[in-house]
This record gives C-alpha cells, structure tokens and sequence, in this order.
C-alpha cells in the first residue's frame, strides 16, 4: 500500500534546538537513568558498561551505548499484511494510518440525539475487524476493543487470532510480557508457514511500552525480549502525560520521551543487534482543572508534529505517532473538529504511522462504529490534502483554457474526465447534494449514513479466509493460553 | 451479418461509451453502418450504454463530466445516423424533449446537465442551445413535436422569458400539445406556479423525475 509522502513536513524545532532536546535525554539516562524490573536485563545493560543499581533496579545508560542503539536502529521498517497488498514501507516522511486500539466500551448511536454506552463485546472486536479491513484509508490494525465477555487471562492471543482470521492488513498489539508475545509470534508465524518467513514477512509487530517516567516493567521488557529473539518489529512505545507523568513543558515531554524510547532501543539491540524496531509516543495531556487525561488537545498534534520531526532528521528513524484523536463522549462536533486538527497536524509534522485514529472516543475509552466509518472519510481528506500538487504542462492547462476560451465551460473536456479522479478528494458518506435532494432522501444526518455504510460493509465485504487446519492450530493455543 | 458478430459489435459499441473517446464510438457505428446492422440496432445498442452510464451516475460510480462527455458522443452518432433512418426512429425512446436556456441567458451548464440525464434516461433531446429567442421554442415545437418543452435561466433578469414562450405558446394554440418543466436557480416551485408551467426541477435529477412524472412513466427502483 502506497503511504503519501509529504514533500515539505512543517518544521517546530530548529537544527539546534532538536540538537538540545537530544542532549538532555542523555543527560537523563546517563544521570538520573531508568529502572527496568528484570534481573536479565539489567545484567545485559551491565554488562554493556551502564551503571546499575540492582536494588533500585535503576540502570544509568552511558551516551556511546545509546548512540550504538541509535545507530543500529532501521532507517527503513517494513511492515507486511497477510495479503502483499497491504504492505507498508515506513520510511522518510511517508504518511500511513492505524487504527484505534484496545477500547472497552462502544458507543452506540440509538437514533436522534440518543446514544448509550457499554461494555465491549467478542462480537463487537470481529464486526470491528473486517470493517476496519474494508476502509481504505486505514493501513494498518490494532484490535480496537478489549473485549469484555471473554476470559481475560491470555485475551491477547484472543485479540490476535482475531487479527488473523478477520484482517488482511498488518496487526500491532501488545502483549502480555514474553509468554503472550512469544505466543502472538508463533500464532502469526503459523499463518505465514514458520519463523523464518515470519522474518521476511512481518505480519505482526509488538508494542512494549515504558511507564512514565521511567520504568520499563517486567512485563514490557518480556515483550522487547521476544521481540528481539524472534526478529520481530518491536515498537518501543512511550505514552508520557504532559504535566502528570512529564514536565508540564512541551520541551520537557520530549526530552523525557526520547529517553524513554531510547533506553528501550538500547536493550533491544543488546539482545539483538539490528533488530528491527520503531519508536512510538503517544503524548497526552493533564487537564489542569480536572485531572482528566485528554487526547484531543491541539498540544498532541503539536508535540506528535515535533516528535516526527526530531525522529525523521535527528536519529533517522521512523516514527509511529497518534492523531485523529478525541475526547467528545459521543461521535459529535468536538469529535469532528478534534480528530481533524490532530490528524492533520501530525501528517503535516511527518508522522510515519499514525495510530488510534478510528472509532475513538472519550480519550481512548470507547468506540463508536459510526465514528469509525467517519473518521476513515477524515483520513482520506488529509491523505489527499497533504499530496504535493502536480505541476506539468498538462495540468497547467493552457491547451484546454484555449480552447475552451471565454464564456465557455470546462465540465465536458476530456481534460476534465482524466484528472478529476485524481484531483479531487471524492467523499463516500459526506453531504453535497441540495437541500431538496437531501431531504427528499430521508435528511439523514451523517450518524444515519456512517450507520448504513456499516451495515454494507458487514453484508458485502469479505476477507480471505484462513485455512481449515490453520485455522483449528490457532484455535487450540488461543484455549491453551486461556485456561485458568 | 452473423448473428453472433453482430450481437458482440452491438456490445461494443454499448461499452465504448464508457471510453469517452468519440472516435471510438463513431467507428465502429460507421463499421455497423458499412455491415449493413439495422440503423435502429445501432441505436438501440447505443441507448442501452447510455442508460447505464447514467445507472452508473446514479450509484456514484461516474461523475458528470463523464455523463456529459457520454451524452455528447450519442448526440454526435445521432447525426451520422439520422440520415438513414425513417419515422420510426423514436420508438425505443421515452419521449422527445425540447430543451433551452431562454434569451439573454448564456449559461448553458445546468441545461447540459438535465439534457445529460436526460438522455440517459431514455429520452430524446432537442437542445436548441443558449440565448433562445421565444420564437425559435414556438417552431421547435412546431418542427418536431415533442412531448415536453424544458427552459431554463440562471439570470434573475431572464427568467420572465419564460412566460413570454409560455404565453406565445397559448397564443399559438400549442399549449395544450406541450408539457412545460422549467429550471435554474433563479427559479422555484411557486414561480413555476405562477406563470403556468406544469413542472419545476430543483436540480438535474429532480428535473428527470418531474419529465416522468408528466409523461406518467414509473420511476425504476
């Protein structure tokens, strides 16, 4: 799948400036250093000349060590759908979108102004899966809800067999610790037919995420682990709270940030040099009134905008930011407005891959299919809207100006049918006919059309089943993994 | 002409419409005329492909400046093939339309467009083009008899045009002969209303809606 390049990424932070940020991250991993709550891994990191703490369970990280980490990190990350057609090459600043992640509730959309919430279902993951598969501005899956009525011991192999049977795009989850990541690994690499093609052809990647600030769990570090063991992309992931678990300052967060991420590069090319791994934020905010954590701030688009940039042109890596994003209890104005500005401001900055961009809502609580089918609609807009315009003679258009000439029309020029396709962003649930047309239709406001969208989508859309045999294997670990 | 030959030219023919590129579609006419197909197959064939480019309008799937390309192409080919054709020739269509923008109007976008979907749907369309004096539309009708006269006008100052040919049209006697559907955005329903047309299109698609509804013809759905 082609991502969309953006030929001039907007720029918040100066050559000396990205230069100052770095430096202070080492300053605190050399100075004030990381705690990760695993024995092995702090004798790795002993062993690689850092400073360790083992009652503290604090490692600090010299700076020629992190500039190995850096350097051995991929330049250039692929990452691979069931299906060839969904592969993605994350690179530069190429543009891309995954989807939402890990929800617990759906909102439901009653008709009129009603709506209610509850928990999420097996069900409503499955439903959610191929609806995802089907929306072509979505490149990439993360199981958009948590499911609910299920037994919650091993519910990431749940999540990932769900993956493999119900999408053909790339899947990034997370995991629990090394036995669930080790158990992911091997259910994709079934599908794929062994490790080694697993390796050439990732289908999967995992996401090991730091706790702010500064500690790597038991957990996390297992996730990295296998990871690294197995070659599979890990995505280092730092998930900071601007003015809770970081520095009420923007420049605080991403001093923090590149620490966080960069003492988990760090481990994982220990383990394996060259394994290959992307770094991932998700910065969020601290409302200073009511202590509620927020997503949909204007502050997210712009640290994910200077995040993409000092990945791109510092460490040279490719960055897995969020956009897209909402805290509107429903699918609304504010989810409307708020999605956009995030979207589009970190596409704008150069974020790679961007996820949690559909369904979500209420921070990243909830999911709402309506808002789903909306938000691949707001994706497709700012993929369009950031493409370089085109300039050659053809398109300057001097031929068809001519002779078309004054008091004339342009709508039936062959110059017309070629380009219109490919200038115009062409919606598939937005409104633009007359007032009399839409209301002769029913005057069905956006929820209703996202709602019929949906239910086309359920009936029409199929994806490429596994096979039989490979299908009852995945089965038989998911229980296996599952039994209390 | 073998059977077989001939159904899979009258395909093509159908299917070139959807390449947009009138030397196409006027070739192999010419190629069905020299091999002697029935004027009004080659009609027919043509008709079927018009009709679902204007399915294909419907559902999203072509775009306008598609749909008037196709629309123009078929008005070309009735020119080559009017020549060889008798009276008959209007049996397949659902009725014949004559159509214009009224005096001091230039504006011939929105015409377009309903003669467009017009045609798409079965009809037969006169487009006596832009800046139609009231007496050019009274001998239209004269000429060629259609089943509805459709005017339209973008300007505010024009659109009192159109009771001067409603009126010429009483005057001639002709008015009951005629269905009048009037258009544009200077008008509206209570507008048409008031100087005695039987039909307002609010757009394009409404106005094709309204040509059936006069002519009594069912709405596909």
């Amino acid at each position: 799948m082609d991502g969309i390049t953006i030929s001039k990424p907007i720029r918040l932070l100066d050559n000396d400036e990205m230069q100052r940020i770095h430096e202070t991250s080492i300053q605190v991993l050399s100075k004030v250093g990381v705690v990760y709550e695993a024995e092995w891994a702090l004798n790795i990191l002993k062993e690689a000349g850092c400073e360790v703490d083992h009652k503290k369970q604090i490692a600090k990280i010299p700076e020629g060590l992190i500039e190995e980490a850096i350097n051995k990190s991929q330049r250039i990350v692929k990452l691979c759908g069931r299906n060839q057609k969904y592969d993605l090459t994350l690179e530069g600043a190429k543009a891309y979108f995954a989807g939402g992640a890990n929800a617990v509730k759906i909102i439901e959309y009653k008709g009129g102004e009603s709506f209610i919430s509850r928990p999420a279902t097996l069900e409503d993951l499955i439903k959610l899966t191929i609806i995802t598969d089907a929306l072509e501005n979505i490149h990439c899956y993360l199981s958009p809800v948590y499911p609910q009525d299920v037994i919650q011991k091993g519910v990431d192999s749940v999540k990932c067999e769900i993956a493999l049977n119900y999408t053909e795009k790339h899947f990034y989850h997370d995991a629990e610790g090394y036995k669930g990541a080790l158990n992911q690994i091997k259910m994709a690499s079934i599908v794929v037919g062994g490790e080694d093609k697993l390796r050439k052809k990732p289908i999967i990647s995992l996401a090991p995420c730091i706790t702010s600030p500064l500690v790597w769990s038991e957990n996390a570090l297992g996730v990295i682990k296998a990871c690294a063991e197995k070659n599979v992309p890990a995505i280092i992931s730092s998930e900071p709270i601007l003015g809770a678990t970081a520095p009420v300052t923007m420049a605080g967060l991403l001093v923090q940030q590149c620490a966080e991420v960069l003492s988990g590069l760090t481990l994982s090319h220990l383990i394996n040099p060259g394994t290959p791994t992307l770094v991932c934020t998700l910065p969020s905010v601290m409302d200073m009134h009511t202590a509620s954590i927020i997503l949909g701030s204007v502050e997210t688009g712009m640290m994910c905008a200077a995040s993409a940039q000092l990945f791109r042109e510092f460490y040279g890596m490719p960055y897995v930011g969020v956009g897209a994003v909402s805290d509107s209890k429903i699918p609304d104005q504010q989810a409307g407005y708020e999605k956009a500005l995030t979207a589009l401001y970190g596409v704008l900055g150069g974020v790679n891959l961007m996820h949690l961009t559909s369904g979500m809502l209420e921070f990243l609580l909830s999911v709402s299919y309506e808002q789903l089918i909306i938000d691949n609609e707001i994706l497709g807009m700012v993929l369009h809207g950031v493409k370089k315009l085109e300039i050659n003679d053809e398109t300057l258009a001097l031929d068809v100006i001519q002779k078309v000439g004054p008091r004339g029309q342009f709508l039936e020029q062959k110059h017309t049918i070629k380009y219109m396709r490919k200038q115009l962003y062409l919606p598939t649930i937005s409104d633009r006919q007359s007032r009399e047309i839409w209301e002769k239709k029913g005057a069905k406001n956006i929820l209703i059309r996202a709602k019929e969208k949906i239910e086309e989508i359920l009936k029409t859309h199929e994806v490429e089943p596994l096979e039989e045999d490979i299908k009852k294997i995945l089965r038989n670990i998911r229980e296996e993994a599952q039994k209390l | 002409m073998e059977e077989s030959i001939k159904n899979d030219l009258k395909k093509k023919i159908a299917e070139s419409l959807l390449e947009y590129d009138e030397k196409i579609t006027v070739d192999l006419i010419k190629n069905a005329l020299e091999n002697e197909m029935e004027t009004l197959e080659i009609i027919d064939a043509l008709s079927k492909g018009l009709r679902k480019i204007g399915d294909m309008f419907g559902s999203g799937e072509v775009f306008l400046p598609e749909l008037m390309m196709a629309a123009s192409i078929m008005k070309t080919c009735m020119d080559i093939l009017t020549p060889f054709i008798s009276e008959s020739k209007t049996s397949t269509m659902l009725g014949r339309i004559v159509i214009g923008t009224v005096k001091g109007d230039i504006h011939d976008i929105g015409k377009n467009i309903v003669r467009s979907l017009l045609q798409a749907n079965g009809f037969e369309v006169i487009d006596l083009g832009v800046d139609v004096d009231p007496e050019k539309f009274i001998e239209a009708i004269k000429n060629y008899k259609p089943n509805i006269l459709a005017m339209s006008a973008l300007l505010t100052t024009t659109i009192n045009e159109m009771l001067k040919v409603i009126e010429m049209l009483k005057e001639s006697g002709l008015r009951n002969h005629v269905k009048v559907i009037i258009g544009g955005a200077p008008t509206n329903e209570e507008y048409a209303k008031k100087i005695g047309a039987d039909a307002w299109g609010s757009d394009a698609n409404d106005a094709v809606t309204k040509v059936k509804m006069l002519l009594g013809i069912e709405e596909e759905k």
